[in-house]
């Protein structure tokens, strides 16, 4: 056994920490099923688990539906509307907040921060990170840029790779308007991704997503391998 | 890696260190040489009969049969998923997060999603790839939005028992930037192919492949400098 795999064997499940998980998961269903959600799957999460054998098979009478009233089935049908409405509801609050581009603060000129966190509060939407940088970042420096979001990392031998952000209003949100000789189209997750260079060295990338426009600038330009590994690392955090 | 900097290996190049750390990948590639990798699209055996996953599930894992089971999951399925998954989805998460705590805690919204969402599976192996794939999402999500607990019981246990090889090594993987240790982690502790931890991870092959030469590149930095360390 690798060294790394008999570190990881002593990572394991134990008797109490089954008994414990199972038991959040059976308290996560009653609460869905008191919500009224039924798991969001419909009546079906309620039924008895499946034994391969039909009712009729079982011996159930199968006219028993028709002693039930004629809108008795509508009135489940609505019920259910209502109860998979609440329990979306429900999923959506207890899901990480999406920000859309209407709670968008509007620009007010160019501000520097001192961390993302910062950075995000002002322009109004979360701003990813480009955790797979070519180089060890000298320095990180956060910006909104006229509402733009911007993180420029900056290498101790002056290279520079600037992630932007904004709202997708169809004019990009790089600010490099340069012709380029070069541009390939790939696809990251299900996202579109524009890389701009020549000879083989790609100093833009461009893509959008959910209502926003995202830029990665390099100076000097990177390797197409790089310049996907950046767009990559920041589209998996969106 | 104050610990670590009184270690001398005597007699253990650190080529050793990297190559126990290929061992482990080249017994496990063997032994899912006849695993179904048809929900990989890649080549090789499709049988699932001789899967790793189904031929050692945890004692009370349940068979299931992918073709009839409706979508809701019962107590019972849970429980078999947990049974049969729940080492290999603890492992992942912890590799993320660093402690027990945290890890349990994902690993139990994993299965509450498995509970109230899981699609119908082509295989055991389908199976097991979407849950480490939700259990990689919400560790990240976690990182993102959470404070993480500091402790991680593994290093202490580690040093404890005075296993400094053994802590050596975690540290180095551990400090590894988080695309480059879940790659390292779905290649080396599952052996998963670089195909098949693109698609647990939903990113392109080569991708994974950068990530995993950038790990490697990284630890055999981190272990040439701990071995230099007087």
């Amino acid at each position: 056994m690798s060294s790394y795999n008999e570190v990881m064997a002593r990572v394991s499940v134990t008797p109490q920490m089954r008994e414990r998980v199972l038991a959040g998961v059976a308290a996560a269903r009653a609460e869905a099923a008191h919500a009224g959600t039924h798991d969001g799957e419909g009546p079906q999460a309620e039924v008895a688990p499946f034994t391969g054998v039909s009712d009729r098979q079982a011996g159930h009478p199968a006219t028993a539906r028709r002693d039930l009233p004629r809108w008795l089935p509508l009135a489940v049908a609505a019920c259910l509307v209502v109860a998979v409405g609440i329990g979306a509801w429900q999923a959506g609050r207890r899901e990480v907040a999406q920000e859309t581009p209407t709670d968008v603060l509007q620009p007010s000129g160019m501000a520097e921060f001192s961390s993302r966190g910062e950075l995000e509060a002002s322009v109004g939407f979360s701003v990813p990170e480009v955790t797979d940088l070519p180089f060890e970042p000298a320095s990180v420096t956060y910006t909104n840029a006229f509402g733009l979001a911007r993180v420029d990392y900056e290498a101790a031998d002056g290279s520079v790779l600037t992630l932007s952000k904004g709202i997708d209003d169809g004019s990009g949100v790089s600010g490099d308007y340069n012709d380029y000789a070069y541009s390939t189209h790939a696809d990251i997750s299900g996202v579109g991704v524009e890389l701009q260079g020549s000879d083989g060295i790609y100093s833009l990338a461009e893509w959008a997503s959910d209502g926003y426009a995202y830029a990665l600038d390099a100076q000097p330009g990177m390797t197409e391998e790089d310049m996907l590994a950046a767009v990559e690392s920041v589209v998996a955090q969106e | 890696m104050a610990q670590v900097g009184v270690l001398r290996p005597r007699g253990i190049r650190q080529e050793y260190v990297l190559l126990w750390l290929l061992c482990g990948r080249t017994m496990l590639a063997a032994d899912r040489a006849t695993a179904d990798r048809a929900a990989f699209g890649g080549t090789g055996a499709a049988s699932s009969a001789g899967s790793a996953d189904a031929a050692s599930p945890e004692p009370g894992a349940e068979v299931l049969d992918f073709q009839t089971r409706p979508h809701a999951r019962t107590d019972v399925e849970v429980a078999a998923a947990f049974d049969a998954y729940g080492n290999a989805i603890l492992r992942l998460v912890y590799s993320y997060l660093h402690n027990t705590a945290d890890a349990e805690d994902i690993l139990q919204e994993t299965l509450v999603r498995y509970m109230q969402k899981a699609p119908v599976f082509d295989s055991r192996t389908h199976e097991k790839a979407w849950l480490l794939r939700v259990a990689s999402n919400l560790s990240k999500n976690h990182i993102e939005y959470n404070k993480v607990r500091d402790a991680d019981e593994l290093m202490e246990e580690l040093m404890a028992e005075e296993r400094q090889d053994l802590s050596f090594v975690w540290e180095a993987v551990r400090s590894l930037p988080v695309p480059q240790r879940e790659a390292i982690h779905l290649f080396y502790q599952e052996g998963y192919s670089t195909a098949e931890v693109a698609q647990v991870l939903g990113q392109n092959e080569s991708t994974v492949r950068s990530h995993l030469r950038r790990g490697r590149e990284k630890l055999r930095q981190i272990l040439r400098e701990a071995y230099d360390f007087e």
